[in-house]
């Protein structure tokens, strides 16, 4: 058959040979680019956004000035708090109830009368505004940051940019004990090898930042003003480090403009938990975990799936549920009420930080944090009145699919740093997190800590931070 | 002879097997009463007070002016533009109800409203339960007045109840037939409003169900009807699972079936298409689906409250008792969006369509001045904490007689066929013309109406008697 064929084609007059090879060229041209684009790098689209109220002005060049920002409060508002808190009406918890039911309200006094009497908040700003803060206008929002610059650079030292984004319901503030020792650490002790300047902005409707007043933020709306913030600032090329928001937040920007974003350091990871090839690996992975690709860590970290994974994210997560569908009902008692703001938040710091807190009378919480650093982050979200807009973000990031959105189906390229802290809220093995990010560079297990990493762990954080760099540079 | 006499005793054995079968048989399983204590402390060792003492509502200005003073220092966010209800209640309309319930609404007024039917207190179980006692005012000769237990839910409370109590009670006052009367008994679950809250953990539907029924037979009633929507539906139901015998009919609003069978998932896959095939009604399929979007997806946009009180009860509820504009918010967006979730699309949630303010800020007062919002929620840990469709009391029948209203704008359509496989002995199951969640609240004559042709049919074919057998 093929003889006739060849044949037939040998018999073309020269037109049509021509046609049929240039046909046949063209079909194996347009094959190839098909299987080439099938492995070329996708990126996120950039898009564009305004957030400020009413209309976008047209043709009006925005405001792009960097402002220099203190945080300031004044007696009226403290005595403002002052008449709240001794005001406030408690309902006594169940009997041997710990922190079963949420937050224990007899623990709950305790903090509150500390609050009230012994809490300085004057002497708290004074500790925030030891950093420089700005503020510069974004897409129609002022966006809040604070810029930390080495106070001595050793000479030939290449000082690099590390942008940390932050989560709910924490703030810059998480950041303020890890900071010093990423811009002087030679003056804590440890390797001055990596230096960095770092810029820790607000989210828009989180701290002093300005809330959208648009429907629609969501994480990319986020990452997008936080590249236009490092544009602005004079960056072409920086770190991103983050953990909850701030992981997705950072991630995305890493998938929006890998050129600029050399590095990217994650403390938690987000990746959907479907798929067949997911239902498998759980299936497979509590009987042979090697086949599938888990490691024995991984095995104790996962299993028994139900217990471990879905029974304890279902017992966790209903914050998450009603300020993924009403936030403005959520949070609305408390931005009225100081103690529920605070019981709100400091349940997480306690829940998050170590499971077995809940069996506890007063939650573990002052075991690793103290009681002024959790305070000065629950009184940022009071004097901005932020509790509502920052559970918006829930809703605008969960009202689509989270498991088809676009940037769940866009991989990372940029070289990732993972750091797993074994009281996280959910764990994702390496072999998992290679489906997303095609570049992991470094998959450390820390000793300890949980899911406020940089609150809780500054050094060993720190540490893992600039063994990416490293290894991404070579050093 | 020897062969009559083997005759005869293996006819006396096959007659006590049948016999014993027969019994055996018919045997109900019935759920068992919950005597745990719930006070604080330890039991004591004295017989508890059994005593029923009245109970008025009461103000002080003291309470009132607390009120004013958080009401005029409130704090509020400004909602994103053009978000209506979406996002939850919207702020904008929120201020408008707060400038009402600080300026206009009268609690003293509300609180002579609420005195106008007689409460009282009784302890059970080591705690204080409130109640309503409602008599007829004035009973036709012959007549007797019918017992009628009526159960609230969640965010509701016995307030719910007032203006179909009237039309229960006094029929012929509202140019009604009087051919069924009733005496209403209607208390608050302990936790809620007047009615002291647990000390203990474990205090669920079940317990709730054993306390009302202590509540009944102390009062003195051995024969009762139940009626239930939201918990008041799941306590009602286990009040018949525990005592049959004793609940004559149970007439509920909200039937929810928790433990999904293999033939019920099949009919939300094909019931669109071969409706018939699984016992739905043209009307069934209108209210089910498309069931992605009208079951599933509402499901999960409607239950973050149910999620977050079933596990951190203390967290969330800590604010409400704390900011009554934080507790009105989180109330009446339920009030908007349970009567009608079109309303979410409206900037002022649709609320007062339905509603006035001053009914619902009472109901919500009733919750302020009694600080049971945390109690109130801790119910949703207690129940729906140990699993959905797992407890006994899913997996038993109902086999008294049962009548349900099912209105359009519930947040779940429950099908005829579904309930069936759980309430054995449907008497009525009627689709309302309109009405939403709160009916007793809504459509108080439509409520009180299907009450009333429910035990008028169960009275008529007797068919509690059937029970006894």
């Amino acid at each position: 058959m093929w003889q006739q064929v060849l044949q037939s084609v040998r018999s073309f007059e020269y037109p049509q040979s021509a046609i049929v090879v240039s046909t046949a060229l063209g079909a194996g041209g347009l094959l190839t680019c098909w299987l080439l684009s099938r492995q070329k790098i996708k990126t996120l689209e950039v898009g564009d956004g305004w957030w400020g109220s009413g209309e976008r002005p047209p043709k009006e060049k925005e405001d792009e000035s960097i402002r220099p920002f203190r945080i300031e409060t004044s007696d009226r508002e403290i005595q403002d708090l002052h008449e709240r808190l001794d005001r406030a009406r408690y309902t006594p918890p169940l009997e041997g109830a710990a922190f079963q039911y949420g937050f224990n309200t007899t623990y709950l006094r305790r903090v509150v009368a500390y609050w009230r009497n012994q809490f300085n908040w004057q002497k708290q700003v004074e500790i925030l505004n030891q950093y420089p803060h700005f503020k510069t206008t974004i897409e129609g929002i002022d966006i809040h940051f604070i810029h930390v610059k080495p106070l001595h650079v050793p000479r030939g030292q290449i000082v690099r940019p590390l942008l940390m984004v932050h989560g709910w319901p924490g703030s810059f503030f998480e950041f303020y004990k890890i900071i010093p020792l990423l811009t002087d650490p030679a003056g804590h002790g440890l390797n001055e090898d990596v230096v960095f300047e770092v810029i820790c902005p607000s989210i828009p409707g989180y701290g002093f930042s300005e809330a959208p007043h648009q429907r629609g933020f969501d994480t990319l709306a986020a990452a997008r003003i936080f590249h236009k913030l490092m544009e602005r600032l004079g960056f072409k090329e920086f770190y991103v480090q983050g953990g909850d928001w701030g992981s997705q937040i950072t991630t995305n920007m890493a998938q929006m403009q890998a050129k600029q974003v050399k590095g990217l350091h994650l403390n938690l990871v987000f990746i959907s938990s479907s798929g067949l090839g997911r239902l498998v690996s759980l299936i497979l992975g509590a009987y042979v975990p090697w086949l599938v690709g888990l490691t024995r860590e991984d095995s104790h970290r996962l299993f028994p799936y139900l217990e471990k994974n879905v029974y304890e994210i279902l017992r966790e997560s209903g914050y998450l549920h009603i300020q993924a569908t009403k936030p403005d009902t959520a949070g609305c008692g408390l931005n009225d009420s100081p103690v529920a703001l605070a019981a709100y938040i400091l349940e997480k710091f306690s829940t998050w930080t170590d499971k077995s807190f809940r069996d506890l009378d007063d939650g573990g919480l002052e075991r690793k944090f103290s009681l002024d650093d959790l305070l000065t982050n629950v009184m940022i979200y009071w004097v901005t009145s932020s509790i509502v807009p920052s559970m918006r973000f829930y809703k605008e990031n969960f009202s689509t699919n989270p498991t088809t959105a676009p940037h769940a189906r866009v991989g990372v390229y940029v070289p990732t740093g993972l750091a797993v802290f074994p009281q996280e809220l959910t764990y994702t093995p390496c072999t998992w997190a290679k489906k997303k990010f095609k570049n992991i560079v470094a998959y450390t297990y820390a000793p300890r800590g949980g899911h406020f990493a940089a609150f809780e762990e500054p050094k060993l954080l720190a540490e893992d931070i600039k063994q990416l760099v490293r290894k991404v540079e070579c050093l | 002879m020897p062969v009559i006499m083997l005759l005869e005793i293996l006819l006396t054995l096959a007659f006590g097997a049948a016999a014993y079968l027969y019994f055996f048989r018919k045997k109900e399983e019935t759920l068992p009463i919950e005597d745990r204590w719930w006070g604080s402390g330890q039991k004591p060792d004295s017989e508890e007070d059994a005593t029923v003492h009245p109970f008025k509502v009461e103000t002080t200005d003291e309470e009132l002016n607390d009120l004013f003073r958080r009401l005029d220092q409130a704090r509020f966010t400004e909602p994103l533009e053009d978000s209506c209800f979406y996002y939850g209640i919207n702020s904008v309309y929120l201020r408008k109800v707060v400038s009402y319930w600080r300026n206009q609404f009268n609690w003293k007024k509300q609180v002579e409203v609420l005195n106008k039917f007689p409460h009282f207190k009784t302890k059970i179980d080591g705690i204080n339960v409130h109640f309503l006692h409602v008599k007829p005012p004035h009973l036709p000769e012959g007549h007797s007045a019918k017992p009628l237990l009526m159960v609230h839910g969640w965010p509701g409370s016995f307030y719910e109840f007032y203006k179909v109590i009237s039309l229960l009670t006094d029929p012929a006052s509202h140019g009604l037939s009087d051919e069924h009367i009733f005496e209403v008994i209607c208390p608050s679950i302990p936790g809620y409003g007047f009615s002291e809250a647990p000390h203990k953990q474990g205090f669920d539907s079940v317990c709730a169900a054993s306390v009302f029924y202590k509540l009944m037979l102390r009062l003195g009633f051995h024969e009762f009807y139940a009626q239930g929507g939201d918990w008041g539906w799941l306590i009602c139901t286990n009040l018949a699972q525990i005592a049959p015998n004793h609940v004559k009919g149970l007439h509920l609003n909200l039937v929810s079936v928790l433990n999904m069978r293999f033939t019920q998932l099949l009919s939300i896959l094909l019931g669109r298409y071969f409706p018939g095939l699984f016992g739905f009604q043209e009307e069934d399929v209108r209210r089910m689906f498309p069931f992605l979007k009208k079951g599933l997806y509402k499901m999960l946009m409607e239950s973050g409250y149910a999620h977050i009180q079933a596990t951190k009860p203390d967290t969330v509820g800590c604010g409400l008792n704390d900011s009554p504009v934080g507790l009105a918010a989180y109330i009446l967006e339920k009030f908007s969006t349970w009567t009608d979730p079109e309303y979410r699309k409206l900037e002022d949630g649709g609320l007062e369509r339905k509603y006035t303010l001053d009914d619902l800020l009472t109901n919500v007062m009733i919750y302020w001045v009694s600080g049971c919002m945390v109690s109130a929620m801790r119910f949703y840990k207690e129940n729906i904490g140990k699993g959905i469709g797992t407890q006994k009391h899913d997996k038993l029948p109902v086999r008294v007689p049962t009548g349900v209203a099912s209105f359009p704008n519930e947040i779940m359509h429950t099908p005829r066929s579904w309930a069936q496989k759980k309430y054995t002995n449907i008497i009525t199951f009627n689709l309302m013309p309109k009405g939403g969640h709160f009916a007793a609240f809504e459509e108080p004559e439509l409520v009180a109406a299907d009450i009333q042709q429910f035990v008028g049919k169960v009275e008529r074919e007797e068919c509690w008697r059937e029970m006894r057998k």
